[in-house]
């Protein structure tokens, strides 16, 4: 395979702009860094939203990724896609954040909490059900029931995409502790769930 | 729980927290139309999977690159700084260092000094086929190489000499041994005979006959039985 300039396959560079752009960032180029911004703050806030919640300082936490990306740059090496090195920076700062916020609520005062919370994040469509709120309320509660590393791990293979390989280079682990991760937050979300379940299994 | 379930049971592992294809496409599993158990296992996993999927993805607010980019302008321009700092430091202490180096005196050369270095080399320098023979060391030389050769061929002489003396030993010993033998078997038909003399001296006087018969050398007649050990009865 032919590499770039950069010693990185042409290939990841064409995939993964995510890589090119820091490969330049490194080289001083500072445009390439706003690039970097503008395509994955997004990205990072949502994996932020969805790993703690509606937190007020979501945005200040994207802040300290990027900061950390700038204070990173000359350690950066292209071994990955670039998201799963800055997914890595971000699981770090929330379970930092997770850790400040403790102790949790219960499941049911999670629930109530979820639901104010979330009041204004992106409701659902007008005209929707109290049932449909309720459910929406109780699968974010669950979600946020479940231990740091499982939560991490379910978000980024069901809303991200990441396979099992990447998920495990961002959680510092073995791809088969991610898939026993995965398994184990399945099981505890249809417990906490069933209610629900049953509804849609019938 | 049956192999085909377990079978299922760990592809549904594998499809759950996958891409949902994945786990559609588990409904065209074969066993999954005749199990019920694994038929409801599966639609629990695609329920959950709906359940996820109601959750609406959060929404970056707007703006929010724009603000991070001008939080962190400070920072970025702080790192430039540094490290533009860090280069003209760089660049600096190299300066410094080259003139410090520069400030240390040149030694001072003794006079002459070529001349005492080409004269104490001389020796060494003079080419080695111009160098006189000496005749004292060759007839030493040659000396060593003659006794050596002489050394050698007493040795080999030496060696040639004990084997043909050890081939000599060796015929001697043979010779007396043919003639140990020979007396050995002279010996042994001479017990022979004494043994049978003390045999025959046993048997009843009535097979006298026949002894003497055998004694005159014409052996036994022809049909006779030979003689049986004269018995006790017979010796009283």
């Amino acid at each position: 395979m032919p590499a770039s300039e950069d010693g990185l396959p042409l290939e990841a560079r064409t995939i993964d702009p995510g890589v090119a752009w820091m490969l330049r960032y490194q080289r001083g180029d500072e445009r390439a860094f706003d690039q970097l911004v503008e395509s994955y703050s997004p990205r990072v806030f949502a994996l932020v939203t969805r790993f703690l919640g509606p937190a007020e300082n979501r945005e200040d936490l994207v802040q300290e990724v990027f900061l950390r990306v700038i204070r990173a740059r000359a350690e950066y090496r292209p071994e990955a896609r670039f998201s799963t090195w800055l997914y890595r920076i971000v699981f770090n700062l929330c379970v930092n954040e997770n850790e400040r916020r403790k102790p949790g609520p219960s499941m049911d005062a999670a629930r109530e909490e979820t639901r104010e919370s979330w009041e204004d994040e992106r409701a659902p469509a007008p005209g929707a059900a109290l049932e449909r709120e309720d459910l929406v309320a109780s699968v974010r509660a669950a979600v946020a029931a479940l231990p740091d590393r499982q939560r991490m791990a379910l978000v980024l293979a069901k809303y991200d995409g990441l396979a099992y390989d990447e998920v495990a280079r961002v959680l510092g682990t073995s791809e088969k502790a991610v898939k026993s991760m995965i398994h184990r937050a399945r099981e505890s979300l249809r417990a906490l769930l069933s209610g629900f379940l049953e509804e849609e299994v019938a | 729980m049956s192999t085909e379930c377990k079978r299922f049971r760990a592809a549904l592992e594998d499809a759950a927290g996958g891409p949902p294809e994945r786990l559609a496409a588990l409904a065209d599993d074969a066993h999954v139309r005749a199990c019920d158990a694994c038929r409801r296992e599966l639609a629990r996993e695609r329920g959950l999977e709906r359940l996820l999927d109601a959750v609406p993805a959060p929404e970056a607010p707007a703006g929010l690159s724009r603000r991070v980019l001008a939080a962190l302008a400070s920072e970025r321009s702080a790192a430039a700084a540094r490290e533009h700092d860090h280069e003209h430091d760089a660049a600096e202490g190299e300066r410094e260092l080259d003139e410090l180096l520069a400030r240390v005196p040149a030694p001072v050369v003794p006079a002459g000094l070529a001349a005492r270095v080409l004269a104490g080399l001389a020796p060494v320098r003079a080419p080695r086929a111009t160098r006189p023979v000496s005749l004292r060391r060759l007839v030493l030389v040659a000396a060593v190489v003659l006794v050596a050769l002489g050394l050698w061929a007493w040795t080999k002489q030496r060696a040639r000499r004990e084997e043909a003396q050890l081939v000599d030993q060796s015929d001697a010993a043979l010779e007396s041994d043919e003639e140990l033998l020979a007396y050995t078997v002279e010996r042994w038909e001479l017990l022979h005979d004494e043994d049978l003399d003390v045999w025959l001296a046993s048997l009843d006087p009535v097979d006298e006959l026949l002894i003497d018969e055998y004694a005159d050398g014409d052996g036994w007649i022809d049909g006779a039985v030979a003689p049986a050990p004269r018995s006790e009865e017979g010796q009283r």
